[in-house]
């Protein structure tokens, strides 16, 4: 029985997936249709390198606008805008940014909205530089999604400038965006992995600092926690560059990277700021509630079940925000939509009684990383044997146990 | 001996915040399900592949408008 629900399990996931790449398939003309009822698009075919560029005509009168469009990666995933622009003498102006299709958490996308953050691309001429932190503002809180959003914008005006309008590359392109909050994410890993693999007054105080230093930085400055979405985009293709979003690509390293290198589940137990957050919630309270040793052993399978559930909703719908059930971005920005709001104190509230709450009854990050730990283990038993150590580390372990024997 | 380890008070209190959390988790999914609904991926899904089947594309590149020839990048 369970081998059946498991490959039905394996077999429906691979269907929603099928069917929402399918679904997913971007159509322009319908994107923009939804947007501009009235107006009567014509792909333009003087520009038919890319970008794409359509033609408008409102009530039976060309307008001068072109629609430039674009797409690139933000947070949680592919995004399409129309970029509105106007010949000038100089070359070409954005008029306005049009939000076609997104995958961003509802809340950011709100906070973008909110701080009328296209608005800043309006009156621009399509040679400017279009980066965050030089001529554009990111949203602070929404800083990926920003830079994903200007990405896109600044690939198709510039290859548009280039391309249909031949205008010389007096633009600058955008260099590695490494700069403090990625050395800070770093030094926490490598606090982390000294604060676990070494012993002494030393280490004491590095786990301290992590714990700090995570809740702060990777919970309330970066929000960056790692949720289900983040997985699933992965297999949905939605990566950010490397250039564009080191931040992820460092989460991903030190957390995927500590697990299948090291065989050490260092994320959740150093670096998740939510996990500090129970931590901190349980020194408040001093209560500790047990859990019913049944109710502890079926929780994987619980686990397993609602992320099944997640994730045929992410991959149906190509939104990985729509399944990630977990609260940790709206414990640390507040911004939630409808029942999100109710998620989060009953989280809080069952971590002030019960210790670890989240991570032991509904975490599926938890869960997948502590399943590669085990997985590793179980290859390197088939493989080495001697308690999955390597040839030399079983030898060497045997002879310090001869030695003190003898 | 046996009943040492045993509080039925705590296993139920914290059974009860498990419950209440797992309605509130199937909540939000039901949430994201009517978003779905908007979309209805399954169905835009067998529409294309049926469409692809018959030899019709309607992707923008293919699209009929395009045969209209337009010289000249909109001016102002």
């Amino acid at each position: 029985m369970g081998r059946v629900l498991e490959a039905f399990a394996w077999a429906s996931l691979l269907a929603a997936f099928i069917i929402g790449q399918i679904a997913a398939q971007t159509d322009y003309e319908v994107l923009l249709q939804q947007q501009l009822p009235d107006v009567k698009l014509t792909r333009s075919q003087a520009n038919r390198e890319l970008p794409v560029v359509y033609r408008m005509e409102i009530d039976g009168e060309q307008s001068p606008d072109a629609m430039i469009m674009s797409e690139g990666v933000g947070y949680g995933g592919p995004l399409v805008i129309g970029i509105k622009a106007r010949r000038t003498d100089e070359g070409a102006k954005v008029n306005e940014i049009l939000m076609l299709s997104h995958k961003e958490t509802p809340s950011f996308m709100e906070q973008i909205n909110n701080k009328d953050f296209f608005r800043q691309f309006a009156g621009k001429n399509v040679t400017d530089n279009f980066i965050v932190g030089d001529d554009i503002d990111a949203v602070s809180g929404a800083t990926v999604s920003s830079e994903g959003f200007a990405a896109a914008v600044r690939e198709a005006v510039h290859l548009g400038a280039a391309q249909h309008l031949k205008l010389k590359r007096s633009w600058q392109e955008p260099g590695w965006n490494i700069g403090v909050n990625e050395i800070v994410l770093v030094t926490l890993f490598a606090l982390a992995f000294f604060g676990v693999y070494r012993r002494g007054k030393l280490a004491k105080y590095a786990r301290y600092l992590v714990m700090v230093g995570t809740l702060v930085f990777v919970g309330f400055y970066a929000n960056i926690s790692l949720n289900l979405g983040n997985i699933a985009g992965i297999f949905m293709g939605y990566i950010p560059g490397l250039k564009q979003h080191p931040m992820w690509w460092i989460m991903m390293a030190g957390a995927l990277g500590s697990v299948i290198i090291l065989g050490r589940n260092i994320y959740c137990h150093q670096i998740c700021p939510f996990k500090v957050v129970q931590d901190l919630l349980q020194k408040i309270s001093g209560v500790k509630l047990r859990i019913k040793p049944e109710v502890q052993r079926k929780s994987r399978t619980l686990i397993f079940f609602l992320s099944w559930v997640a994730l045929m909703l992410i991959f149906l719908s190509t939104h990985p925000a729509l399944g990630s059930y977990e609260p940790f971005a709206m414990v640390f920005s507040l911004e939630g939509l409808g029942i999100q709001w109710y998620i989060m104190p009953a989280a809080l509230l069952g971590a002030m009684f019960v210790p670890s709450f989240w991570c032991r009854l509904f975490c599926p990050v938890g869960l997948y990383l502590n399943e590669i730990v085990r997985m590793r283990r179980a290859v390197r038993e088939r493989l080495f044997g001697g308690g999955g150590k390597p040839p030399a580390a079983a030898a060497k372990t045997a002879k310090s146990i001869k030695v003190k024997l003898d | 001996m046996g009943k040492r380890n045993e509080n039925p008070w705590q296993f139920k209190v914290s059974f009860a915040l498990a419950i209440l959390m797992l309605f509130l988790v199937f909540g939000y999914f039901t949430e994201s399900f009517l978003e779905i609904r908007k979309v209805k991926p399954v169905s835009v899904a067998i529409e294309r592949l049926s469409k692809a089947s018959t030899g019709s594309d309607n992707s923008p590149e293919a699209d009929p408008a395009v045969e209209a020839e337009n010289q000249e990048v909109p001016e102002q």
